[in-house]
């Protein structure tokens, strides 16, 4: 189980947000609120970016905000800015990942349950917003971390995009039991049920 | 840097900078009339006394020059390489422990080797070094005062720094969001290095290697100092040699003429790899988490590279203080040839100062209005004008001066002239680059309202552009007076013992072995150049609080 237990954070300029949340495996959490919230820097400060001001983060017994970002066992999937724009988009997939035949077949399903398997060699300069979004998803989605967050996973997606992305994400939460976290402006309710909803202000 | 593009606005505005447009112009044509008349009279020195093309080219590759030119591109090519590697990985160390206090003192240590005249620095390493310096014993038979290795480290006392604060600041700009992924996926040291280090190395490393593999080429006071022989030269310095000791005034001009040609051919070379700063704005606010920034082999290698730092650049300027004997060498001061010398520096580095601050002052703004008025080919000569010192070295320069004047006055008697003129001509293409970003913003910034406020001329230039420009003058004053202070380049060819500066006389005791005084000497001319910094700073300061008051008035004045 996840714990956010009155966790307080703030940013230059800004009041300070407390949160309280508790999710259990397999879990889908809608953070929603105005731009400028915050929301993106509770995403930061959960995933050990951003020092909060009090509060812990407790996962099962362990506090962790003493943990370091990479020893976090959450996988994110920022708004922008995912990849190495030196390296192409399977260089960037395949890195921090170990390289198993699993793995590689899972990307591949993935690939072309999203269309985007014919980008594997192109630089990230090179892909549109729509095709930079799957491929990110694909990436979150790829690390197998029991605590996923996704951060406007939808925005630059068309309808049937959106539909196959909620998709992916729904056998993830079935077969992993992972939580979700995601933020997000547009309603995706006809895609994904939400167990609980964050509403920041 | 503005564009090219005629328009009727900055027209307009132009037809009212007409005085400053032709200043600028005039002072270009100066700049260039010396330079070039230097340049040709060696061209008819070398011609007059040779056949040009049989003994010119027997001179440019007789086997002495071959040797010289060998031997300059094998130390400089050292001395690239091993303050590239020392900066580097120094940048790299500090970058990882990311530790404040550590960062500011290694910054802050660091400016201070750029701004230690030559032969101070070259004093510290032989305090460091020399045979009986603080590490001399260590070395045993492999050290000595003087030779290859000295000049090479010496050169990286001066080079290894700038690398550092180059590559450090390459290091914040790389966008914030390559750390977040090298946290999130766990990325290895050699990962990191890869993807993140590497790519803000790799635009760094061709411009950082071809300028100082020329500073180093055309090193003069350091090999002249440190050398110790043949075996270790350059083309200056045997140009010296040509003029001081054989007197072969030919074989000077031709040696200065293949000195000129080498240096444009490199930089030449060198102008598709401009070096670009990048602003260390990118990561402020965010958290660089860094998974081997706790590794036991990462933390040790970052604290050898960090001792290296400290040896190489700290223990020298340690040194001039540790080595230190008050008994003899206050009695420096009491000598007339100190004071005369330091008043001779002082008189020199002031006026040098000013004199360079207000050339520039005025190229930047002609420059700034025949852009404005998209005249191509008259700003392309005030750089050219400026940037033609770049090509020329100091001794080239006095060299020149010397073959092209001797017939028609004492050089002796005008040294103190020449040399003043030699300091402004060089420390011109660096203030110019310093200033000019500032100035024109400035300039464009006050335009359209001075004009309709009526502010013109110097009144514009004391009220509106002077007070905004306060740190960048500071700067360029101090790095001008500093520059003078410790230049031991043109004064060795025209001082004597009537005429003196402070790294003159600092070279005479050192060539003397007067070590204690010329310790004293050393900590005296760091002293100085501090306290001159020091000085510029607060006279800006009182500037700039008088002229706000002034400017409040002023501003109140027209809205009432």
């Amino acid at each position: 189980m996840l714990i956010l237990d009155r966790l307080a954070y703030n940013w230059p300029g800004s009041m300070t947000q407390v949160i309280n949340l508790k999710a259990d495996l397999g879990q889908l959490i809608v953070i929603s609120g105005p731009s400028g919230i915050g929301k993106s820097t509770l995403f930061d400060v959960i995933a050990g970016f951003h020092k909060p001001s009090s509060g812990n983060i407790m996962w099962g017994d362990k506090n962790l905000l003493v943990e370091p970002p990479w020893l976090r066992p959450i996988s994110v999937m920022f708004q922008s800015d995912n990849f190495f724009p030196h390296l192409s988009i399977r260089k960037n997939l395949m890195l921090g990942v170990k390289n198993s035949k699993k793995l590689i077949e899972r990307m591949h399903y993935y690939m072309n349950f999203l269309e985007v398997y014919d980008l594997l060699n192109r630089q990230p300069e090179s892909l549109s917003g729509g095709e930079l979004q799957r491929v990110s998803l694909i990436h979150a989605l790829m690390r197998e971390m029991p605590i996923l967050m996704l951060d406007e996973p939808f925005s630059a997606l068309d309808l049937d995009m959106v539909e196959k992305s909620s998709q992916l994400i729904k056998e993830d939460m079935q077969i992993n039991k992972s939580i979700h976290l995601i933020i997000s402006h547009q309603d995706i309710t006809p895609f994904l049920a939400a167990d609980q909803i964050i509403e920041l202000s | 840097m503005f564009s090219f593009r005629k328009s009727t606005q900055t027209q307009i505005l132009f037809e009212h900078f007409r005085i400053s447009r032709n200043l600028g112009i005039i002072s270009g044509f100066l700049l260039a009339a010396i330079g070039c008349s230097i340049l040709l009279r060696m061209f008819f020195m070398a011609g007059g006394n040779y056949y040009w093309v049989e003994d010119g080219i027997d001179v440019i590759f007789a086997k002495s020059t071959v040797l010289i030119i060998k031997s300059a591109a094998w130390q400089a090519s050292l001395s690239t390489l091993i303050s590239l590697l020392i900066g580097l990985s120094c940048a790299r160390a500090l970058y990882r422990r990311n530790n404040h206090w550590m960062s500011k003192i290694v910054l802050s240590t660091s400016f201070l080797a750029l701004v230690v005249p030559s032969s101070v620095a070259a004093l510290g390493i032989v305090g460091v070094w020399g045979r009986n310096g603080l590490l001399g014993t260590i070395g045993g038979e492999m050290t000595s005062p003087f030779g290859l290795w000295m000049v090479v480290l010496a050169h990286a006392f001066f080079n290894a720094p700038l690398v550092l604060r180059v590559a450090f600041s390459s290091l914040q700009a790389q966008p914030a969001y390559f750390w977040k992924i090298a946290a999130q996926r766990h990325l290895t040291t050699m990962q990191i290095f890869k993807l993140i280090e590497w790519s803000a190395f790799q635009p760094l490393i061709l411009p950082l290697s071809s300028l100082i593999f020329l500073l180093c080429f055309t090193s003069f006071s350091i090999v002249l100092m440190l050398g110790g022989g043949p075996n270790v030269t350059t083309l200056e310095v045997s140009i010296y040699h040509a003029v001081r000791f054989a007197f072969d005034l030919p074989l000077a001009a031709m040696l200065s003429i293949l000195q000129i040609i080498i240096c444009s051919g490199l930089i030449l070379l060198s102008k598709p790899f401009t070096l670009h700063i990048t602003s260390p704005t990118a990561n402020k606010g965010t958290i660089v988490c860094r998974s081997d920034h706790g590794n036991i082999i990462a933390k040790t290698t970052d604290y050898i590279w960090l001792a290296i730092f400290f040896i190489l650049i700290f223990l020298p300027l340690i040194a001039l203080f540790y080595r230190l004997d008050l008994t003899s060498g206050l009695s420096l001061f009491n000598q007339k040839r100190f004071w005369d010398a330091f008043f001779t520096s002082t008189n020199l580095s002031l006026l040098s100062a000013l004199i360079s601050v207000c050339i520039a002052v005025i190229l930047i703004h002609s420059r700034f209005r025949l852009v404005q008025s998209g005249n191509l080919i008259l700003t392309r000569f005030i750089d050219f004008s400026v940037s033609y010192y770049l090509l020329m070295p100091a001794i080239v320069f006095a060299t020149g001066c010397f073959i092209l004047l001797r017939d028609f006055i004492s050089l002796f008697d005008v040294a103190f002239w020449l040399v003043l003129m030699a300091n402004i001509l060089f420390s011109l293409p660096f203030i110019t680059r310093i200033l000019a970003p500032s100035l024109e913003r400035v300039l464009a910034q006050h335009d359209k309202l001075s004009l309709q406020l009526g502010i013109t001329g110097i009144r514009r230039f004391s009220t509106l552009t002077l007070p905004a420009l306060h740190r960048e003058l500071q700067l360029v004053l101090g790095i001008s007076f500093a520059f003078s202070l410790g230049d031991l380049s043109v004064i060795t060819l025209f001082g004597s013992q009537n005429f003196e500066t402070l790294p003159f006389y600092l070279y005479q005791l050192f060539s003397r072995y007067g070590a204690s005084e010329a310790d004293m000497l050393g900590m005296f001319l760091l002293v100085y150049i501090f306290m001159a910094y020091l000085f510029f700073g607060f006279v800006f300061w009182c500037f700039r609080k008088f002229h706000t008051l002034d400017r409040v008035s002023l501003l109140n004045a027209y809205t009432r």
